[in-house]
């Protein structure tokens, strides 16, 4: 009786902590990418990946997101606006996610903030897209 | 018999929307993408060779054959080899052996709109051991005959790879090759394709061995056999379609999206619209040749004698 009891306890405690666990990773793996994304900052003289730009020189709806995202994080607001204007704010809605979830955890209401993934990936998606036209159109797209 | 290709696509759509997006809930997603993985990514052999990455080999054709020739003199070198060999097709039998049963823990969370893994894997495990059985002895049928062909034919091929340039001549080698794996590749991928999207479910739905269910399969494809062909042929045309989407997709986000589906078990869940579809696709195509094929609300092979599990929740699911 008390073993599965204590067994019960043991489930139920750990129920509690791995929801925490996973946040507390997450946060933490975010935070080492940012610092590693700001220390590689200006070392941005290595081949391109993109094959589209690598076949067409042209740019595509996320090229430069990853150079505009470290400088981002070396403090450099401007630069990474000019480089992608999306950049500033998917970063603010990583953080603002990761932030929700803490509170969601905090308040254990039940509530599920992963309805909205499928809404803020489409919606990302379509800002990509849209962005990416215009800038087509306005030759503002990131050097080749 | 009136046979509808697009309603079937509509019905797979539908049952994937319902299915993940009605409400989306990550650990649905999460807990089928490994059922996917399971079937469908492990059904590839290697892990990693799903998209075809090949390293680059700068050395020529008959400079790379001479240096593996010295090395496999060296007794070392004969001992590593076989043993990598047979490490490959240990791994390789045990990705087969796994993929076979994961077949059927997909189909069996898409033909019952929920997610598990544990109890599925227990429950199908003699439906998927037939499969492995059938499976495996059909890879050794193909490899025999398409062994068979290219026998004749290695003493000119090694003369072509030998010579290091291409004569027109060395057509006279190839074209007749490729005549006779042409129709056998065809066939080859039509049992592969039958397989998958038929035989697997009337396995499913009746509890059946592989070999009894492909005797049930080949009534029903003697009676409708045009419909089948063209089944063959609209999923080739859906997978054209989508792979020129998916390529879209990979060159407009930098690679990374080619990167993210290339990693086991990530490119499952992030594929997992299509594969739901997918899966659904045949079982629904199936399902208008009666209610003797169709899997969708039919008792699943042996279920528990005693005190069933309480059914989970639609959107809920046991866990990897």
């Amino acid at each position: 009786m008390n073993a599965s009891l204590d067994a019960a306890a043991m489930r139920a405690t750990r129920a509690r902590v791995a929801p925490w666990l996973a946040w507390s990773l997450a946060g933490l793996a975010g935070g080492l990418a940012w610092s590693a994304l700001g220390a590689w900052a200006h070392a941005t003289d290595a081949e391109p990946v993109c094959l589209l730009r690598r076949v067409t020189h042209l740019a595509c709806p996320t090229c430069g997101m990853t150079r505009a995202m470290a400088l981002l994080a070396h403090g450099e607001w401007r630069a990474a606006f000019a480089l992608h204007p999306w950049a500033p704010a998917l970063a603010a809605q990583i953080v603002a996610a990761w932030a929700l979830w803490g509170v969601a955890l905090a308040r254990a209401d039940g509530r599920r903030l992963d309805r909205w993934l499928p809404h803020a990936v489409a919606l990302n998606l379509g800002v990509l897209m849209l962005l990416w036209l215009v800038r087509l159109a306005t030759a503002t797209l990131p050097p080749v | 018999m009136n046979v509808s290709y697009v309603v079937p696509l509509r019905s797979a759509w539908s049952r994937m929307l319902r299915m993940l997006f009605r409400p989306f809930q990550i650990e649905v997603w999460l807990v089928l993408g490994f059922g996917a993985f399971l079937s469908e990514y492990l059904s590839w052999g290697f892990p990693g060779s799903r998209f075809g990455f090949r390293p680059h080999h700068r050395a020529f054709p008959h400079e790379a054959l001479r240096r593996a020739v010295d090395f496999l003199r060296n007794p070392f070198g004969m001992m590593l080899v076989l043993w990598i060999v047979v490490a490959a097709l240990a791994l390789f039998l045990l990705c087969m052996w796994i993929s076979s049963r994961g077949k059927f823990i997909f189909l069996d969370n898409v033909a019952r709109e929920r997610s598990g893994i544990v109890e599925p894997w227990r429950r199908l495990k003699r439906l998927g051991n037939s499969l492995f059985r059938w499976r495996l002895a059909f890879g050794i049928v193909c490899l025999v005959v398409f062994g068979a062909i290219l026998l004749p034919f290695l003493a000119s091929l090694a003369a072509i790879v030998r010579e290091e340039t291409f004569a027109p001549a060395n057509l006279l080698v190839l074209l007749p090759l490729a005549m006779m794996f042409l129709p056998l590749g065809i066939v080859t991928a039509y049992v592969l394709l039958f397989l998958t999207s038929f035989v697997v479910p009337i396995m499913y739905r009746h509890d059946l061995t592989a070999t009894a269910a492909w005797g049930r399969f080949l009534g029903l494809l003697r009676q409708e056999p045009l419909s089948f062909i063209f089944y063959g042929l609209f999923v080739l045309v859906l997978a054209t379609g989508v792979g020129a989407a998916v390529f879209a997709v990979g060159m407009g986000t930098c690679c990374i999206g080619f990167i993210l589906l290339g990693v086991p078990y990530v490119g499952s869940v992030l594929m997992l619209p299509l594969e739901v579809t997918a899966r659904a696709l045949g079982p629904e195509f199936l399902a208008q040749f009666g209610p003797d094929f169709s899997v969708f609300a039919a008792p699943s092979p042996a279920p528990p004698a005693v005190s069933p599990a309480p059914p989970s929740p639609p959107a809920g699911g046991d866990g990897a």
